[in-house]
């Protein structure tokens, strides 16, 4: 059994889809990140799956590669992804996202109106610590940062073939797609770190994993005690020699770390 | 067609099949990259980034749209490269 298309809507002019896979039990839905995906966990729901009983969705939405990024003037991606999660046909258990896709799920359980969820993992999100003032230094390094990430998910990306392929010619698909994304998707980016600060991080009363790796400079360092305090509901899993996309390059291993998270949870029905 | 331009298209051909990893004959000057082809977002940065180099020409991603099937392809890069066919 392959995944197939499940729904396809256009709000306000936005895409988005729902893809469902291969396996039944209650409904675990998949949020990419930014430039990114839905294609992208297909490998990661083959290591999860085991014998654990779930129906797998994974979402397609409006800051996937080749996106527009038009949305950025009217509306988020926390109420995007509400209403991808109003096109399912059954109500999400568990609710994983990667880096952008992770950070629109924060927002969502930081909201009073959150979804009724079993619990969540976020893998790769970020998060601005209090003292981290919002200057000129923070929009550098930031820019920075979503410029590198950017090269090594197109790197990861092109897997085997990124072996025959001359450095110089990666460079260039790395500056062309930087190009394409352009700077509305780093606005977009960037309002979402900022924001992490205000979120009502301490009223969330689902029980959240987070995996992060220690040389993703989304999470690493004074970011992840600051987190830790900011969401008591939240594990914090810092993996020694993971990056940004550790959830791929170390599926294994970190979908064991979710699989012992769902069986340690109280009454779970998704493990 | 002349045969500069059939030189050239068949050029552009091998340049895209070797990204879509295709046997050249199997791409037309219209079948679709991504319906027929299972091409996605970055193997189309990569025909462009190939082209770019191949030529010493540069083409915005603008453009990256429209270059849905070898013709259309063909149209750009002619444009960019300032070919006269």
């Amino acid at each position: 059994m392959t995944w197939y298309p499940v729904v396809e809507v256009v709000r306000d002019g936005e895409r988005l889809a729902v893809h469902r896979g291969p396996g039944s039990g209650p409904a675990l839905v998949l949020a990419h990140g930014l430039e990114d995906s839905w294609h992208t966990w297909q490998p990661f729901v083959d290591a999860l799956r085991g014998d654990l009983p779930f129906t797998p969705y994974a979402l397609d939405l409006p800051w996937r590669a080749g996106a527009k990024y038009a949305w950025v003037h009217h509306t988020g991606p926390a109420d995007l992804l509400r209403h991808a999660l109003t096109l399912l046909p059954e109500p999400p258990a568990l609710l994983v996202g990667h880096s952008f896709g992770a950070n629109a799920v924060l927002e969502l359980l930081a909201d009073a109106d959150r979804p009724r969820l079993e619990a969540a993992v976020l893998l790769a999100p970020y998060f601005r610590p209090p003292d981290d003032p919002i200057d000129w230094r923070l929009f550098d390094r930031e820019l920075a940062r979503f410029r590198a990430v950017i090269g090594e998910g197109v790197r990861l990306k092109l897997g085997d073939r990124r072996r025959t392929l001359d450095e110089d010619l990666v460079d260039s698909m790395v500056a062309k797609t930087l190009d394409r994304v352009g700077p509305l998707g780093f606005v977009a980016l960037l309002r979402q770190f900022i924001t992490t600060t205000d979120l009502d991080l301490d009223t969330v009363p689902v029980p959240t994993l987070v995996v992060s790796g220690a040389t993703d400079a989304a999470l690493a360092g004074p970011r992840t005690e600051a987190f830790r305090r900011a969401m008591p509901a939240a594990t914090v899993h810092t993996r020694a020699d993971g990056g940004h996309f550790c959830h791929l390059e170390q599926a294994a291993a970190v979908t064991t770390e979710i699989r012992q998270f769902l069986a340690a949870l109280p009454a779970p029905t998704v493990a | 067609m002349t045969q500069v331009m059939s030189n050239r298209m068949n050029e552009l051909r091998e340049v895209v099949a070797e990204v879509l990893e295709v046997e050249p004959e199997e791409i037309t000057e219209t079948s679709h990259f991504v319906d027929d082809h299972d091409a996605d977002s970055l193997r189309a940065i990569e025909i462009l980034a190939r082209l770019e180099k191949l030529y010493k020409i540069e083409i915005p991603q603008t453009e990256l749209p429209k270059m849905e099937n070898l013709r259309a392809v063909y149209d750009v890069v002619k444009q960019y490269a300032g070919w006269q066919d």
